[in-house]
């Protein structure tokens, strides 16, 4: 009886395990896997979920997402890497993970050769803040606090290593200002902590603060991005002030290397259709996030120079490099 | 002599550990004591250090309190030390395997050992209770939640 | 002001958002009750699939969880000393022990009581003192947070241990196994051993779920499980043993109403949280106490205080989210996503641009307090049912839960192996008589008490006196002395009590090291 009733829960399980979908038809003939390296509920959860529901109908596949959240987004990314490039593995990334990190920690995949960047889908918007109820309403009279009093403010990032850290650290280096740098744990202890008074200036995303920039608790001093940002459009980009570069990183899709040409066309089009439909801007807009697509190739090209560029820097801005 | 065996032998060993960290293991995985990231790992090892010294210390003049042995004792069917190994065992390889062979396999395969290990010979019970389990598990994860379980890397090579 | 709360009660007060916080409750508790499971994960999986549902009924569902959970680990941590979420190891400490003496119904229905009032006090704080609350938390940057973590690692350093260096010892540990990861300030590794796993650092739920659930299992092999089960159902020849006589709650009030005093402040201050809550809650009833040592050998407001602190969080660690846009705690950050996404970005213009929904959430969670009384009932009579299970059928489904919790958090296998790690790494310390609940408050309090006081010596440039000159940091370092100063006076009187078979030399000994 027992080995019996044995036998026939292996054929079950063994019938379940075979009556998967079949290889033939085209891709995508089964649900892909969205990996997001950050944690559910933050800007780029958020974003992702939004975008994939749109980009489920363009593929016919169902999209799942799966947050691998941890070290600075490089255990999603590696979890990607790690995968086999059949097109069926996708997931979020950072400019860090790819161009940053890889120099100052060992990671296990080499970021230009064990992925692909499919496109970017959405710039990240930063900007360095302060309280509102503080005296500086401009950059140049913040400056100004800084050099007349050297060594004695100072300026959190949601990281050491972070684009935060090390774009307000190069200004700092540009101008000569004298000001301490303190790494905070994510964006939320830093805004505590500004709100607090317990620091004077911090680089954040807009996005995550834009409640408390509307509500007048934040001013934002200088546009660390590109172009000028929706939510505050009177605030000069650093751009405007002379700067030769700016804080420049994408929420882009990665697939493994190796992943078909057919598959990576197929989901960039996907992206492109869910980053320009007006529902998607629509949902992301109210969060002050504004998708903004860049082909695969693009953003590739420009991680490698920023790769390099920032790799250059990084001793000069007192961050240990790995080897 | 001695007093209590026990917590000397505690003491004793995990001051080695203490060493082992401080000497070898801090240095090489964190980096010279020098540095602001190995202050504070080195800080509280050093701190395991003296402690368990202590205790081994306390050992030698202090004898163990015996009374809380024997209450859990009293029905003396506990089980032997090697059927907890066993246990470990399987749930060790059933960590491992969750990545080969996935989720339904190596769950059902792991709850029929434990079953068996338990003593529960009964073929219908652990049947019962095992899809029941794991059913009801894949239901919630896969179908309601959205949130796949593991197919395992075995599984996955046989349906592509 | 008026209409706005009218509008806010007609569109919250529905059928439609009474279920939504009903079924949070009941998932919450029943995930919360089932060992390996937690709530925590319930919500990070409920996510998802909240954001197709209207918002008031997504949250109010989701926080019901929340609160669900908190309880509902209490059950299983009551009954089986196997805590289904980390909240609960304090619980655990006198409600097992309860129910060994037969009395599993009181503890179980004081849990409830405390877990209620604790959260309708924390509710109410939300409803109407947000913006001061608020206020006060944000006084709090590194430096007070550093000598607050300090106060809290001295005041819970050991809790659970047989003896005062072990417990030491065991608080330690934690703070050296939570040094395994990235650094906080440089990022650079530590203890990794080349695995980007290890790079995020020891996962806490699965780590929690191994130490505190599968550790239980082996040592409940070991202790007879083949007896456990008749030793467990001793009948209390106490006709109070399943009930709280009136006279037991009076006596707990004001061990409740402390405790719910610390969950809202715990609760409100980013990143502290419901499990430091109850640790504290546990302490301060303990010290209080004109018997502390009854405590840990199932003492009913050793259940109380606990249940009432971790309950109290939930409330109030939505007040700086509501107010600033910043999570008060780790469930907050996840919900405040369900808030995201339906559009309602959280921080000071919530309450401007959405009051109506905001109220209307704020009357839907206190109601679901009130749900919380009752939806628990049953599961409180199916946990009494299933521990009255031969533990042969038992443990294989508590075994196979504690994988899938592990897994299901961050649906990372790694944590599986974590999980198993620290299982059989808690049966030692279960052996040796070192507390893995200390361990457990240490790793989390420790890399904050590291963070803290690094970035507080960041700001002050490497000036120490940071410490003293804010008046907060002050308050918390004198009381953090104060405590090590009345737990030594306090060890030395009760030896000196029990006329000492001790050596004079121990006491200054130890005391020297609590420093």
């Amino acid at each position: 009886m027992g080995r019996k009733l044995l036998t026939v829960l292996l054929a079950m399980v063994m019938a379940l395990a075979i009556a998967g979908p079949s290889l033939a038809g085209d891709y995508p003939s089964k649900p892909i896997k969205l990996i997001i390296n950050f944690s559910a509920g933050g800007t780029t959860d958020t974003a992702a979920r939004l975008m994939s529901s749109k980009a489920t109908e363009v593929l016919q596949q169902a999209l799942i997402c799966m947050n691998k959240p941890g070290a600075g987004g490089t255990l999603g990314v590696s979890e990607v890497a790690r995968a086999k490039g059949n097109g069926y593995t996708i997931g979020t990334c950072n400019m860090p993970a790819v161009a940053i990190i890889p120099q100052i920690r060992q990671v296990p995949y080499k970021p230009f050769k064990d992925l692909v960047q499919v496109c970017a889908v959405m710039p990240y918007e930063y900007a360095l803040m302060v309280r509102g109820d503080s005296p500086w309403k401009t950059w140049e009279e913040f400056v100004d606090h800084v050099k007349k009093n050297p060594g004695k403010v100072t300026y959190a990032s949601v990281g050491t290593g972070t684009t935060n850290h090390l774009v307000t650290a190069r200004i700092g280096k540009e101008l000569g200002l004298d000001w301490k740098h303190v790494p905070f744990q994510g964006g939320v202890k830093e805004t505590a902590a500004l709100l607090g008074g317990h620091v004077d200036i911090i680089n954040n995303t807009t996005a995550s603060v834009a409640s408390s920039v509307k509500a007048g608790k934040i001013r934002v001093l200088l546009v660390t991005s590109e172009d000028r940002l929706k939510m505050v459009p009177d605030v000069p980009t650093m751009k405007d002030k002379g700067f030769k570069f700016s804080q420049i990183s994408y929420m882009s899709i990665v697939a493994p290397a190796g992943t078909p040409q057919a598959a990576l066309d197929k989901l960039s089009a996907a992206f492109k259709a869910a980053c320009e439909d007006k529902g998607v801007i629509k949902a992301c807009g109210k969060l002050d996030l504004h998708p903004k697509f860049m082909p695969g190739k693009q953003y590739q090209a420009m991680l490698e120079q920023l790769s390099t560029e920032w790799g250059a820097l990084l001793p000069d801005l007192g961050v240990k490099v790995n080897k | 002599m001695i007093q209590n065996r026990k917590d000397f032998k505690l003491g004793v060993g995990l001051a080695g550990f203490c060493i082992f960290l401080l000497v070898y293991l801090i240095p090489k995985q964190v980096g010279p004591l020098t540095e602001a990231d190995a202050l504070m790992p080195s800080l509280v090892t050093g701190f395991i250090l003296v402690f368990s010294l202590l205790l081994a210390v306390q050992a030698i003049r202090r004898p163990g309190e015996k009374e809380h042995h024997d209450q859990s004792h009293s029905g003396g069917q506990g089980s032997r030390w090697y059927t907890i190994a066993l246990v470990v065992v399987i749930m060790a390889a059933y960590a491992w395997l969750l990545d080969i062979t996935g989720f339904v396999l190596t769950s059902l395969g792991a709850m029929v050992a434990l079953f068996l290990v338990f003593g529960v010979k009964r073929w219908l019970p652990i049947a019962a209770i095992s899809l029941g389990t794991l059913g009801g598990l894949y239901l919630c994860f896969d179908m309601l939640l959205g949130a796949p379980l593991p197919v395992g890397t075995l599984v996955e090579n046989l349906l592509d | 002001m008026l209409e706005t709360l009218s509008n806010a009660a007609s569109q919250a007060l529905t059928l439609m958002n009474f279920f939504g916080a009903a079924l949070g409750i009941f998932l919450g508790s029943l995930l919360g009750a089932i060992p390996g499971l937690n709530g925590t994960m319930a919500i990070a999986l409920l996510i998802p699939i909240t954001y197709t549902w209207s918002p008031l009924f997504a949250i109010a569902m989701l926080v019901g969880c929340w609160k669900g959970s908190v309880y509902g680990g209490s059950i299983s941590a009551i009954l089986l000393n196997a805590p289904g979420t980390p909240e609960a190891a304090a619980t655990a400490l006198d409600g097992y022990p309860l129910t060994k003496q037969g009395k599993a119904g009181k503890a179980l229905k004081m849990a409830l009581y405390a877990s209620v009032i604790g959260a309708v006090f924390s509710d109410t704080l939300l409803m109407v003192a947000s913006p001061p609350i608020a206020a006060l938390a944000l006084m709090f940057g590194p430096a007070e947070l550093a000598m607050l973590i300090l106060f809290a690692l001295v005041v819970v350093a050991g809790t659970g241990a047989k003896s005062q260096i072990k417990g030491l010892i065991s608080t330690a540990l934690g703070i050296l196994l939570a040094t395994v990861g990235l650094d906080p300030m440089t990022t650079q590794q530590r203890f990794t051993f080349g695995s980007i796993d290890l790079d995020a650092g020891i996962g806490l739920l699965a780590m929690l779920i191994g130490l505190l659930v599968m550790s239980e299992v082996l040592i409940q092999m070991e202790e007879g499980w083949k007896d456990a089960h008749a030793e467990v159902m001793v009948k209390s020849d106490d006709p109070d043993a399943s009930r709280v006589t009136w006279a037991e709650l009076k006596g707990s009030l004001g061990t409740i109403f402390r405790s719910s005093i610390l969950g809202s402040f715990c609760g409100a201050l980013p990143g502290v949280g419901s499990i430091t809550a109850a640790f504290m809650g546990y302490d301060q009833a303990r010290r209080l106490s004109k018997h502390p040592e009854r405590f840990g050998k199932g003492e009913i407001q050793g259940v109380a205080a606990p249940e009432a602190a971790n309950n109290a969080v939930c409330g109030a660690g939505l007040i700086p989210l509501v107010t600033l846009g910043i999570p008060g705690a780790l469930s907050a950050a996840v919900i405040m996503g369900a808030f995201m996404i339906h559009g309602l970005a959280p921080g000071p213009m919530l309450m401007v641009e959405h009051p109506e929904t905001i109220y209307g959430l704020f009357m839907l969670l206190i109601l679901s307090d009130f749900f919380m009384l009752v939806i628990p009932l049953p599961l409180m009579k199916l946990g009494q049912w299933v521990i009255s299970v031969p533990r042969a059928y038992l443990f294989p489904v508590i075994l196979a839960l504690c994988v899938i919790g592990a897994f299901g958090t961050h649906q990372n296998l790694f944590d599986v192996k974590i999980m198993v790690f620290f299982g059989v790494l808690g049966y030692f310390l279960k052996k040796w008589e070192l507390s893995p609940a200390a361990l457990l408050i240490a790793f989390i309090l420790g890399p904050m008490a590291e963070v803290y006081l690094r970035q507080a010596l960041k700001i002050s440039g490497g000036d120490p006196s940071i410490f003293v000159t804010k008046p907060l940091a002050a308050l918390f370092l004198a009381l953090a002395v104060g405590a090590i100063v009345w737990t030594t006076l306090r060890n030395r009187r009760d030896k000196k009590a029990a006329q000492g078979r001790v050596l004079s030399s121990e006491p200054t000994a130890q005391g020297q090291k609590v420093e």
